[in-house]
């Protein structure tokens, strides 16, 4: 079969190559009969990519493990899901999926122009095949997905997917990333194919427009389900960590972006010509430069792949793509004349234009900091920075220090530096959805537009004071100063966060104002005589679809801004070592440790350290006990909490207290962890084996725990009463009891269960005492470290719970002390918002690309009378 | 008016440049290799820098409460000794690689302020040689898949 796979990657080749060179030649000689075929090769090759792709799929799920790239990503206990979606597991594969979404979305263009034999659309067509072709060469000659072992005949089993792999979330992400990228080739090739024969009549900005949305809904899904990922999945509490890898993934995304608002501005008054040539081969260029970062031992990250054989063809790509557009760009650049100067700086075009320079700006910075250490390394480039830092401090009365080595950023300082530009941004999307053509905001549209920011303003102020408000008490009651002077105290800690979040939310609510007033104003103002508000506001969404959606898409644009703001104000605890049923304050919450067990999952072929943690809120804990929970303890006295998530259960007499005890432990810990396998009346001796056998083979440092929690409840019983003793090899323990009482009343607890819990201190207080944490009353989390037989490190798996307005995140490791888990908490605001704005960009930018596919919208042009 | 367009875009470009530059250059933090990091010692006193290589195995000893002592080798081949007191990520072994951020101390041992092990990426595999895969994987990948031509897998 793996075979069957190279014969048909060479095929493929040869009939790319075939269609590449009738969709140009077609072009250059006018020939219809050439262009069709072009059109013709571009959808067979698609069709056969997607067999290959078939192929492959196949060779995976029969677990052909001759196959060098099926033995490396996954093994013969892998479920099924994540067998398809080792398909993009790794580079191969990877690049297999490139190929196949290329010739897709190409043979998607080919049907539907398969009317338009003109030599523009063939130009098109075939340099879509022309980037087949070039990953097609890559696949057949140095990425081959069909290897196979040759001198041994492959392993018994596969190495198995990496764990953080095996996650719903990240089974989506490469596919929607790749999507993203390879789709921006299409806009691309409309720009080249109209550089090379522009055509009066056509505008590439008008033809392109559907494809260009969709891929920048693509890529935007990829960086969100990224995001997203990496937040419930990584287990540090964050979504974007400035690395290398997410840097490179973002660079198309800012051009791609500012691509999209220019577009607009063509297609309505044909201005902004050449910015649009320029983002759009920019654009693929940095899609093609993502993967080669991704790729190659350039920067140093966390995403640690090996040096990849296709790094020079990347590279040779990028510089041959490079030179064709500046050739063709240059060559061009009269055409691209536009076709009046901007005259307003706050017109519509103004402001894209200020809109376009900032995402120029990011781009730059984001590109700085990510190369930044392979610039540093040359002693050259750090002594002309040098030089400069040096001038600047002399400039400003500063001190600078000499830089001897390379050096590197981390996320403060690309948080520090591209936060301003990007709110910036957000300030002009407040103004621009309203802008017209030519001149500044007038009259009504100005009216809503000041009083969205004075909105703003206030409620800015009032989710300032709501953050800062609790800890500004707290630190006034500690320090003694007045409430006003801690609060002012908390934020400039904060800064600049603080003052960046404060500015965010004047501008998102301004945002957010400035497209419900201006939708407000529009249908108000068609809402006369006999017209309701409602079929108005139909009716608008019918006659002028694209200016709804993009107020939808700002709106969600505020709404992720927000998010980001949100988490200047987390609360957090990192890795604070606990014991059983210790606690810790988060904010307005208290977290109790509760336990810990291992188990065995059967359908994902892992074990599990499950830890135990309630969150309760501070000051209040448990109050509400059922009453047949009360009532199911013999002799129970009173059952009284303090405020937390603790209950202190007294009873009756010392002997019914025992009794409880005995029971609580015996089905409760002790059946968790222990069997009782034999019982020995003679030696008054109990013999233990450990039950989730299984999970305990992968992670034997588990078993000293269960020992620990063995050894602390028999020594609460007194001195010398229980002894109990463990053996590693194989694991079990025995009990062995000093009296006869304590024997007799172990037996009998067996079986005899008290009201369920979900924990208890090995303590029996006061003889007449203990202290339990209830089950039933309120849900504990559960976080998890996973452990992947066949995995060299263990995942963790965070507890979260998503709340409108904040998220409660926790993860809980095991320690090298074997009753000690580290405990790291956050409470994290306004991660709702964010994961909302981002569903309303892919949403929002899908619907707006699918708007007018019939009619291809030629109609827009100079439609709003652009003078 | 439109004249000075220019002038004033210019003179925010190189002034945005000039920011940027520099506090990306003082903000940042030296990634240095040990033998740069162990030549410039005495330079380096309190500035906090990165520096990566393999733990070398068999020099991890705990130190007490959650404090563990170590060693780091890079391609340099040069070693450097490292303290570390704080829980350890997940996958932190012997052998593997980490990235390190800290100072150093008087006596030239790195106080280690956060350790990132990097993930042992599945991509490696893809570029080794058939050999260098069984060495990698040992004897649970000598057996021949069934229907091999015959070739005994162990080497």
């Amino acid at each position: 079969m793996d075979h069957i796979g190279q014969l048909l990657i060479g095929l493929g080749l040869v009939l790319t190559s075939a269609t590449t060179v009738a969709s140009f030649s077609g072009a250059i000689t006018r020939r219809p009969g050439a262009i069709r075929a072009g059109y013709l090769g571009m959808k067979a090759v698609a069709w056969l990519n997607i067999s290959i792709s078939f192929v492959l799929l196949y060779v995976l799920v029969t677990n052909d493990f001759t196959n060098r790239y099926v033995a490396s990503y996954t093994d013969a206990s892998l479920p099924l899901m994540y067998v398809l979606t080792a398909f993009w597991g790794g580079e191969k594969g990877a690049l297999l999926f490139w190929v196949v979404s290329l010739s897709g979305l190409g043979a998607v263009l080919a049907r539907f122009r398969k009317d338009d034999v003109s030599p523009f659309m063939s130009w098109v067509v075939g340099v879509v095949a022309a980037g087949v072709l070039f990953f097609e060469i890559l696949l057949l000659f140095a990425s081959n997905p069909f290897e196979v072992f040759i001198t041994f005949g492959g392993p018994a089993d596969g190495n198995g997917l990496n764990p953080l792999l095996q996650n719903p979330l990240m089974a989506i992400h490469p596919p929607l990333q790749l999507i993203g990228f390879v789709a921006y080739t299409i806009p691309f090739a409309f720009v080249i194919g109209w550089l090379v024969k522009p055509d009066a009549g056509r505008s590439w900005v008008v033809e392109a427009r559907q494809w260009n949305l969709f891929a920048w809904s693509m890529l935007t899904a990829g960086l969100i389900i990224g995001e997203l990922w990496s937040y419930v999945e990584l287990g540090w509490g964050g979504y974007w960590g400035w690395d290398p890898v997410e840097n490179a993934a973002l660079l198309p995304w800012l051009t791609g972006t500012a691509l999209v608002h220019s577009m607009s501005v063509e297609r309505r008054c044909g201005l902004l010509r050449r910015w649009n040539v320029f983002l759009a081969i920019l654009t693929f260029i940095l899609t093609i430069f993502a993967t080669f970062l991704t790729r190659s031992q350039l920067i140093d990250s966390l995403h640690s792949f090996a040096e990849s054989k296709l790094t020079p063809f990347f590279l040779y790509y990028m510089l041959f793509l490079v030179a064709l557009g500046v050739v063709l760009f240059l060559w061009r650049w009269k055409k691209l004349a536009p076709a009046r100067r901007i005259e307003h700086p706050l017109s519509r075009e103004g402001l894209v234009v200020a809109t376009i320079l900032m995402f120029m700006l990011m781009l730059f910075i984001v590109l700085w900091g990510t190369l930044l250490p392979k610039f540093s390394e040359s002693g050259e480039v750090r002594g002309f920075l040098n030089w400069m830092v040096g001038g600047f401090a002399q400039l400003t009365g500063g001190v600078a220090t000499k830089f001897t080595a390379a050096v590197q950023v981390g996320p403060q300082w690309f948080n520090k530096v591209v936060g301003p530009v990007a709110i910036v941004v957000l300030g002009l999307s407040a103004i621009g959805p309203v802008a017209r053509p030519g001149v500044s905001p007038k009259g009504p549209l100005a009216r809503i537009i000041w009083i969205s920011f004075g909105i703003g303003l206030i409620v800015a102020i009032a989710v300032t004071a709501l953050a800062i408000g609790p800890r500004a008490l707290e630190s006034a009651r500690v320090t003694g100063d007045s409430t006003f002077q801690a609060a002012w105290r908390v934020f400039r800690i904060w800064m600049p966060g603080s003052v960046y979040a404060f500015v965010i939310f004047v501008f998102s609510v301004a945002v957010i104002g400035v497209a419900l007033g201006d939708w407000w104003r529009s249908v108000s103002a068609r809402a006369h005589g006999g017209v309701s508000r409602w079929s108005a506001a139909i009716a608008l969404i019918k006659a002028e679809p694209p200016r709804f959606v993009g107020h939808l898409i700002h709106i969600g644009v505020a709404l992720s801004f927000i998010g980001f703001a949100g988490g200047v104000a987390k609360y957090e605890i990192k890795d604070r070592i606990v014991r059983p049923l210790d606690s810790v304050v988060l904010g307005d919450q208290t977290l109790t440790y509760l336990s810990t067990t291992e188990v065995w999952n059967e359908s994902g072929a892992f074990a599990a350290i499950r830890s135990s943690i309630l969150a309760t809120q501070t000051g209040v804990g448990i109050t509400e006990l059922p009453k047949s929970w009360v009532a199911g303890w013999e002799g129970l006295e009173s059952a009284s909490g303090g405020g937390g998530a603790l209950i202190t259960l007294k009873f009756n007499t010392e002997q019914a207290a025992l009794v409880a005890y005995m029971r609580a432990w015996v089905n409760g810990p002790l059946a968790d962890d222990f069997e009782i396998s034999q019982i020995d009346d003679g030696q008054r001796r109990v013999l233990l084996t450990p039950t989730s056998a299984q999970a305990l083979a992968i992670v034997p440092e588990a078993f000293g725990r269960r020992v620990a929690e063995l050894g602390a409840f028999a020594a609460s019983f007194g001195d010398g009463s229980i002894l109990a003793e463990a053996r590693k090899a194989p694991f079990s323990a025995t009990l062995t009891f000093g009296s006869d009482g304590l024997f007799d009343l172990f037996r009998d607890s067996i079986k005899k269960q008290t009201p369920r819990l979900l924990a208890f201190q090995p303590t029996l207080n006061d003889r007449d005492r203990f202290v339990v944490v209830p089950a039933g009353v309120i849900r504990p989390y559960t976080p998890e470290v996973r452990y992947y037989p066949l995995s060299e490190s263990p995942t963790s798996e965070v507890a979260l719970s998503a709340g409108l307005v904040n998220d409660l995140y926790l993860s809980a490791a095991p320690t090298r002390d074997a009753r000690a888990v580290s405990l790291s908490a956050m409470e994290n605001p306004m991660m709702t918002p964010l994961w909302v704005g981002g569903l309303m960009l892919v949403g929002f930018g899908l619907v707006a690309g699918a708007i007018g596919w019939r009619t291809h919208f030629r109609r827009e042009i100079g439609e709003e009378g652009c003078q | 008016m439109r004249r000075f367009v220019p002038l004033i875009v210019g003179t925010l470009v190189i002034a945005g440049g000039a920011v940027i530059v520099g506090t990306s250059m003082s903000g940042g933090v030296y990634s240095l290799t040990v033998a740069e990091a162990l030549a410039q010692a005495q330079d380096l006193q309190g500035r906090q820098f990165k520096v990566s290589g393999d733990v070398v195995d068999g020099s991890v000893v705990e130190t007490g409460d959650f404090s563990i002592t170590f060693t780091i080798r890079d391609e340099s081949n040069e070693i450097l000794s490292c303290r570390y007191k704080g829980v350890l990520p997940d996958p932190f072994e012997e052998g593997r690689q980490v990235i390190l951020q800290g100072t150093f101390d008087a006596e030239h041992v790195l106080e280690v302020s956060q350790i990132t092990v990097k993930c042992p990426s599945k991509y490696e595999e893809e570029g080794y040689s058939e050999e260098e895969y069984l060495q990698y994987y040992g004897d649970k990948y000598k057996n021949g898949h069934p229907g091999a031509n015959g070739d005994d897998a162990a080497k």
